[in-house]
């Protein structure tokens, strides 16, 4: 298996391919390197150029995502990819992807087979590449994703599983947690935005496919949640981490957006719908403090800033939610 | 007074903060959750293991209420006196030192003393033909030679009447009777292990806290001892949990359960449901020994209704039927997030009260004001 993704900056990415386009066959690393260095392209926040090992990752990885090749040491590129033209398309630099250019990369990802056996297959449970973001998010499957320690060999490992499933592998090594946790995984969630995480105490860091563009209204889910609820009388409890997981990813959009629902609903039915608050400091019990905000996504916040870890709804907001769509519409 | 007397009313049944449980002795519970709460007790009353229970609900829920009425109302019927605890802290040992603060120092060694005499005879004990009262007998131990001695013949009584086969939690027992002479109180830094001085045997906590369950059963002369301790998570409240504090979290909870289940201990939390939900996430298979879990429903219509009749009939200068000084149809203005919330609905009739009074209203109070109180309260509906 080949473990060669780290981070890099896909903005980075796509402006070092627009010089490459400009400049096809005529340019060494350094020569790239150089251009890009004067461009302010490879540079970071502080605007001194990036280091020589990040300036290599990030020609290494359009090499190994096939959009461009090296021809006698000159890069060119390459032409046989449908999403250069994509890529290439704006000429403008130092601004984030668009949905398009995030579209672009992700199929890039997802056609990619080094890609596919690291990552991605533990999504398709087995099935062949998707062929693109679509196919992804309609076939691909939630994974749970467990950083950890080998105690025997003392070196760091990465375990994924299958969502609700046996399938697991076990990747050790720091090449493996580079590769997957601070590569593939952070350029799918952090960047290109078709996959969303949550991470559960006990559990790890849940992965799912999502919609880089969602097709479906908020509206819409949100009346389609609010008939998931199981009532006990006139009320439904829920753990508001849980309920925006399995919402999010049965209707796969970001967790955010589905947390924003039930906030959205403590402010707009405060009649209807109560909040049952807990101490921030217990949610983040026993993570590190890096991970404490990736914990802290699955908890709503009420309009007094205090986190929130169940409601309790009334059904009557169901005919609401109702009355409310027939209005918009 | 004169306004409130005009409403009928002795003082405001409504308390503002709506925090305590300064009702108790006209303690009310909606029927349902009395016969619920009654069942599950005495289920855990004739079984065997750990008597374990949690009352899961969120904050105002009604949970200190609860355990309060359960400590009051239920337990003493079955000879089982309650300790009542906030935030214990997170290490066992804090435990120890809240239970015997809360018992006195110069109870428990008197206590103690007076049942080891009866168990073992005055003479050998005290050294004394005539009887002597403890104090007289803690004025006797005046040497270290003389206080040693007490203290191996304490500790072999201790022994003698089965309160602990292990020589050197006999021992630290013992020395906290004898050394009551020179300090009548706890210090914290008697109860952390290994620190000079200490009560506590060093690695015997769980031991020495099962015979410490032992005497308290058998000075007391009940038949069990109740732990009630509140917001059981909320131990991590000023202190961000860390791996280390949240395993001693959990090892502090199962060590509670082991000596519940080898002693007559009852062991009775209340925690919100985050709290239960994360403690299962950070150890499921304790979790699973509370056998019964009792989820704080919220309030019906007509639960809501009677609470607010029994507290107001507590406070009426002279009987009356419905929810006067409210309108009969009163609580139906209010939301349904207020009406089945007990600290939600206790608080807007407090401030509705207070507001018709300023505003001099008579009976029945206009349901107006409740709906200004709800929205001063708790604001309506903002679009995001």
């Amino acid at each position: 298996m080949n473990l060669w993704m780290r981070w890099v900056n896909f903005r980075i990415l796509r402006e070092l391919l627009l010089i490459v386009v400009d400049f096809p066959n005529e340019l060494r690393s350094k020569e790239l390197e150089r251009i890009a260095i004067d461009r302010h392209i490879l540079v970071g926040r502080d605007g001194k150029p990036l280091g020589p090992s990040s300036r290599y990752h990030h020609r290494r990885t359009l090499e190994r995502l096939g959009l461009m090749n090296k021809i006698h040491d000159r890069y060119v590129p390459n032409a046989a990819m449908p999403e250069l033209d994509v890529l290439a398309a704006r000429r403008s630099i130092g601004e984030a992807l668009n949905a398009e250019e995030k579209t672009a990369f992700a199929n890039v990802l997802l056609r990619n087979d080094e890609c596919y056996d690291v990552f991605f297959q533990m999504f398709m449970g087995g099935r062949q590449h998707p062929r693109d973001v679509e196919d992804f998010v309609s076939s691909g499957n939630p994974i749970e994703l467990e950083l950890g320690t080998d105690m025997n060999a003392g070196e760091p490992t990465v375990t994924m599983r299958r969502r609700n499933g046996n399938e697991e592998t076990v990747m050790k090594g720091t090449n493996a947690v580079q590769a997957v946790h601070f590569g593939l995984r952070s350029w799918c969630v952090d960047q290109l935005t078709f996959v969303d995480e949550m991470l559960m105490t006990g559990v790890g860091y849940t992965l799912f496919p999502i919609y880089i563009t969602a097709p479906v209204s908020l509206a819409d889910v949100e009346l389609d949640l609010a008939r998931l609820l199981l009532f006990d009388g006139d009320w439904a409890t829920v753990r508001v981490g849980d309920f925006v997981l399995e919402a999010a990813i049965r209707y796969h959009l970001p967790v955010s957006r589905v947390r924003g629902i039930i906030e959205g609903w403590l402010s707009a039915f405060p009649g209807l719908v109560a909040a049952i608050t807990t101490n921030e400091r217990f949610i983040t019990a026993g993570q590190p403090a890096g991970q404490r905000a990736l914990v802290l996504k699955g908890f709503a916040r009420e309009t007094g800033g205090a986190y929130v870890s169940h409601v309790r709804v009334h059904r009557d907001i169901v005919s609401l939610l109702k009355e409310r769509l027939t209005r918009v519409m | 007074m004169e306004e409130l007397r005009r409403m009928g009313l002795k003082f405001n049944p409504f308390p503002p903060a709506t925090t305590g449980v300064a009702f108790v002795e006209e303690a009310w519970l909606p029927a349902g959750w009395e016969n619920q709460l009654k069942l599950l007790i005495n289920r855990l009353a004739h079984s065997v293991g750990d008597k374990a229970l949690v009352i899961v609900g969120g904050y105002g829920s009604g949970k200190t209420f609860i355990l309060h009425w359960i400590a009051s109302k239920v337990l003493p019927s079955l000879r089982v006196q309650s300790y009542f605890f906030d935030n214990p802290g997170v290490a066992f040992y804090d435990l120890a030192n809240r239970l015997l603060r809360q018992v006195g120092r110069y109870e428990l060694s008197k206590a103690l003393w007076e049942m080891l005499y009866r168990v073992d005879g005055s003479q050998r004990l005290q050294g004394h033909l005539v009887p002597l009262q403890f104090s007289e007998w803690l004025a006797t131990l005046k040497d270290r030679e003389t206080r040693n001695q007490a203290i191996s013949l304490l500790a072999q009584s201790m022994t003698k009447a089965g309160l602990s086969a292990d020589e050197e939690i006999a021992y630290r027992f013992a020395r906290v009777v004898v050394d009551t002479r020179e300090r009548p109180y706890y210090e914290y830094r008697d109860f952390v292990p290994r620190s000079p001085g200490t009560l506590v045997a060093e690695r015997e906590e769980a031991a020495y806290f099962r015979t410490l369950v032992r005497v308290l059963i058998r000075i007391l002369e009940v038949d069990g001892i109740a732990f009630l301790v509140d917001e059981f998570e909320d131990v991590a409240l000023g202190l961000r949990l860390n791996k280390r504090q949240a395993s001693d979290y959990i090892a502090t909870m199962r060590r509670l359960l082991d000596t519940a289940r080898e002693e007559n201990l009852w062991v009775i939390l209340s925690m919100t449901p985050e709290g239960f939900d994360q403690t299962n996430r950070l150890d499921p298979s304790l979790v699973q020994r509370f056998a019964h879990r009792y989820e704080i429903p919220p309030l019906s219509d007509a639960e809501a209704v009677d609470l607010v009749k029994a507290r107001l009939n507590a406070a009426r200068i002279a009987p009356a039927d419905g929810l006067s000084p409210f309108g009969e149809d009163s609580l139906q203005v209010l939301r349904p997030t207020t009406r089945s919330s007990p600290r939600r609905l206790i608080k807007v009739l407090w401030q509705a009260l207070t507001l018709s009074i300023e505003l001099g209203d008579v009976p029945p109070i206009p349901n107006e004001r409740l709906k200004t109180a709800e929205e001063a309260l708790f604001p309506g509906a903002v679009e995001r």
